[in-house]
């Protein structure tokens, strides 16, 4: 779009990254990590992030790349028309799919633990009325509404693990030994999904302005979810041990729980804690529906008004795909198969996007000189 | 939806004011363009035909020392009568006196009947004298003015005493007094069809931004309306989002606060006939910042501000955070607090959402009644309020006791704010608050924060983000955002408002 002016900062694009990466996923991760790793599990995030981190370099590479496009303009140039608007297609229909399901797991979150009288419906709507006003403004306000719930939301994360070390009984971590290899690239391809989120870069690095630092804030964006979700995994293994572990459905939760009287004025933080995680839930879902939402308005060329009426009649659709699963477990395995997709998406895409363009340049560069030798 | 309700909005605003445009065509098209003639008597009846029956008209006639008929048209109670008399009678009546001309300080010849019609209502004398085609016209303005008291909203304990007056000479002296720079500009403007209101547009040449000064200009030329009665008019007329319940623009009555915003290249903006000024672009943080931060040393100026930030979430939040404790998360209150408020609360019938509503609606009366009466019973009924009605409530068991500590706390939490039309916004927003913690606790706080949150970031007052210097995030502007650090380190003005002249104190000025 040539009217949307490219003013984000460098700072603002931290915050959009670590905003959408730090969702839901914070108060699994320290059972899907031990699952087979057991109490080396803070391995996890480790290699998760390995992964990861290929995928963020092919994405700030195509940021240096195309500076001002987003990948609606960059895909067709690189692939094509035909192979571009697939990949535009699967990269809508996954950000739409992640939205419900993560506002599905927050709906069921709060339901279970903080209000059970509440029907789920009206936590989602809710929360899906918010998501809504976002995505009825003009796309630098969200980048300033990331920025301002960034400490709503590194706050709460890194100061609870932190606080329940109290509890921890260091021994659950030993001894430090890692079973098989195989077992640690396999959680990390399961852990790789805390870091998703990333991929919504390939919008908002368009309008980050000119001079902006994308690898600098990649690299922060991605240490701080790496921070978060290694505390996350050592205070899980620590307080609880790697087979209780297992027996919770969102251990980062239960760690709260046990964080009891501080000698603070309240008594008990689970209330508070959830709270304050709608502010990083809300970014993650208002990110990811606004990528979505902006994309089309993008592909199909429109304006501001075309984003408002779109953004409430995708509404629709979202809020009934999000109550399809019936249980917990049939939504975490609905997040299974969307996990699956996501390695299309924000992995294989990317990583095939940066490699062709590379190629395309050293091709055009040898090219180039062969018409510069044959000119002289 | 609101696109469509903006272009609306438009066509409607459009429709008016090309309505007052046409009014004020035909009001002066109704004062014929016709000169005046040579005939004194002619003449006054010609100013006295546009006037119609008009009894404050004072039409004085004499004879100069050149025996000539001569007569003198102005409009009791708004001129100085001792200038009239003095200077321009007896300057020309008395023979000895070789002067011909009026002794005024601003003299005018004139043969345009529009033109004096114009400068008898602003308070100018005209001198009409037979045999001359052109009429004197005499700034003889003088009325009866309050004099620079102390502001009544804005008051500190160390800093300057004096206010705005009504009168706006008056007001833009005081600015001059304190800016003895040659490169503040001021510029006349004229908004009000009807009521033909004299405004100021003040701005350092050379600091302010020219955009913004351009814009506020080009938006205050747009406003057409028939009256200006207070700079609330122009306020709301031409702030960027009109439906926002923030003020974008800021209001003051000190004239040390406008002249500390010119310095950091904002424009003011002064309207005859209110003590108020306006400064525009205003950012969030004028919500909890006055000018004594600057005069006291910066430590308690720190803390001060801190105090008003949390007074300021207590004014916002402590009815809501209530409800939901009490109603939703009653396990995160300490045990023996909760069994104490459960006992209060025991002979209260209602919800928690209803008895807060209660409470904060009786309060809100009650703030209402002690502004509106008259000085010495206004405490009285604050005595009444707070001591007799709370009490009596608690023990007729309609209300628990640590809801009147609540709303005795929110309510003084709300004076903290040193701005008053922007505390009466966040007075305002704690209604919505409270419903939505009594329907979904904390989650609901939560989710109007984050509404809020995001119509800050949305707005922009000419041009500048609302919620700068924190997001977008300016480090240099950050110094003045929470804490105020101490005045050498305030080395450039900030740099939000896109100043021209971005240094503030030069080092080769300040050798080590």
């Amino acid at each position: 779009m040539e009217n949307q002016q490219r003013n984000f900062g460098t700072w603002q694009i931290t915050s959009i990254m670590i905003s959408s990466m730090i969702g839901v996923g914070i108060l699994t991760i320290p059972r899907t990590s031990t699952m087979l790793l057991q109490q080396a599990g803070w391995i996890g995030p480790i290699s998760g992030a390995l992964i990861a981190g290929v995928a963020v370099t092919a994405i700030v590479y195509l940021g240096n790349q195309f500076p001002g496009l987003t990948f609606v303009e960059f895909m067709p140039r690189i692939f094509g028309s035909v192979i571009g608007t697939m990949c535009i297609c699967l990269f809508i229909l996954y950000q739409f799919f992640n939205a419900g399901i993560t506002a599905r797991v927050f709906g069921e979150v709060v339901v279970t633990s903080v209000l059970p009288d509440t029907p789920l419906e009206v936590i989602i709507v809710t929360l899906l009325l918010l998501v809504l006003f976002l995505c009825c403004h003009e796309i630098e306000v969200v980048a300033r509404v990331n920025e301002l719930l960034i400490p709503f939301l590194l706050l709460p994360s890194l100061l609870i693990p932190l606080v329940s070390f109290m509890n921890a009984d260091w021994y659950n971590l030993l001894p430090f030994h890692v079973e098989s290899w195989t077992d640690v690239v396999k959680t990390g391809l399961d852990t790789y999904t805390l870091y998703t989120g990333y991929e919504l870069l390939m919008v908002y690095f368009a309008f980050a302005i000119p001079g902006a630092r994308l690898g600098v804030a990649s690299i922060t964006g991605m240490s701080f979810a790496f921070v978060v979700y290694m505390i996350s995994v050592i205070a899980g293994i620590s307080v609880f041990g790697y087979e209780e572990l297992q027996r919770l459905i969102w251990p980062t939760l239960e760690l709260v729980k046990v964080t009891q009287r501080t000698g603070w004025f309240l008594e008990r933080f689970e209330s508070a804690f959830l709270a304050i995680w709608v502010a990083s839930v809300f970014t993650t879902i208002g990110n990811m529906f606004y990528a979505t939402i902006f994309s089309l308005r993008q592909w199909f060329r429109k304006g501001i008004r075309f984003q408002r009426i779109s953004a409430i009649v995708m509404m629709v659709p979202l809020f009934f795909f999000s109550l399809i699963p019936q249980n917990i477990v049939e939504l975490y395995s609905y997040l299974k198969h969307l996990t699956t997709m996501g390695y299309m998406v924000t992995i294989f895409i990317p990583i095939l996007l940066a490699i062709t363009q590379f190629m395309r340049n050293k091709i055009n560069k040898g090219r180039k000189e062969n018409i510069e030798k044959g000119g002289t | 939806m609101s696109q469509f309700f903006q272009a609306w909005q438009k066509r409607k605003e459009a429709l008016q004011s090309k309505a007052l445009e046409q009014y004020s065509v035909e009001s002066m098209e109704s004062v014929s363009d016709v000169t005046l003639t040579t005939n004194v008597e002619e003449n006054i009846q010609l100013i006295e035909a546009q006037f119609g029956k008009c009894d404050d008209l004072v039409v004085r006639r004499f004879q100069t020392k050149s025996k000539a008929q001569a007569a003198i048209v102005f409009i009791d109670g708004m001129v100085d009568r001792n200038v009239i008399s003095d200077f321009i009678i007896r300057y020309m009546t008395t023979p000895d006196i070789t002067y011909h001309d009026p002794a005024t300080n601003e003299l005018d010849l004139t043969d345009k009947l529009r033109q004096i019609v114009r400068n008898i209502l602003s308070g100018c004398a005209v001198l009409i004298i037979d045999g001359c085609r052109n009429a004197y016209l005499n700034n003889t303005r003088g009325w009866d003015r309050r004099s620079v008291e102390e502001p009544q909203t804005e008051s500190v304990v160390r800093g300057p005493r004096d206010g705005f007056c009504e009168t706006l000479c008056v007001n833009s002296a005081l600015i001059r007094f304190r800016l003895k720079d040659p490169n503040l500009r001021v510029r006349h403007m004229v908004v009000g069809e009807r009521t033909q209101t004299d405004i100021y547009v003040m701005y350092i040449d050379g600091i302010a931004y020219p955009p913004i000064v351009e814009e506020v200009i080009a938006r205050i030329e747009s406003v057409h309306v028939d009256s200006v009665l207070e700079s609330g008019y122009i306020e709301q007329m031409i702030q960027d989002r009109r439906w926002s319940p923030f003020p974008q623009i800021q209001n003051t009555e000190r004239p040390d606060k406008v002249v500390a915003n010119l310095l950091e290249g904002k424009v003011g903006i002064l309207v005859d006939g209110t003590p108020f000024g306006l400064i525009a672009p205003a950012v969030f943080s004028q919500f909890y910042q006055s000018p004594e931060d600057y005069y006291e040393r910066f430590y308690i100026a720190t803390l001060i501000r801190f105090i008003r930030i949390i007074s300021i979430s207590i004014a916002l939040m402590l009815p809501s955070l209530y409800i939901a404790f009490s109603a939703f998360h009653p396990e995160m209150i300490p045990s023996r607090l909760v069994i104490a408020m459960a006992a209060g609360r025991s002979t209260v019938p209602f919800p928690s959402l209803v008895e807060a509503l209660f409470m904060e609606l009786a309060i809100e009366i009650l703030r209402e009644a002690s502004v509106r009466l008259p000085g010495p019973i206004g405490p009285t009924i604050g005595i009444v309020g707070a001591l007799v009605v709370g009490e009596a409530a608690v023990t007729a068991g309609l209300v628990s006791p640590v809801m009147v500590i609540i709303v005795a706390v929110t309510t003084i939490g709300s004076f903290a704010s040193p701005s008053y039309s922007a505390a009466i916004a966040i007075r305002m927003l704690r209604f919505p608050v409270m419903i939505l913690a009594g329907m979904f606790g904390l989650y609901g706080i939560m989710l109007f924060l984050i509404v809020i949150l995001i119509h800050l970031s949305s707005l922009k007052s000419f041009g500048v983000p609302y919620m700068s210097p924190l997001s977008p995030l300016n480090l240099n502007g950050m110094k003045d955002l929470f804490i105020r650090v101490p005045h050498h380190l305030f080395k450039t003005r900030p740099m939000m408002f896109h100043v021209q002249d971005k240094i503030r104190i030069r080092e080769e000025d300040n050798p080590k």
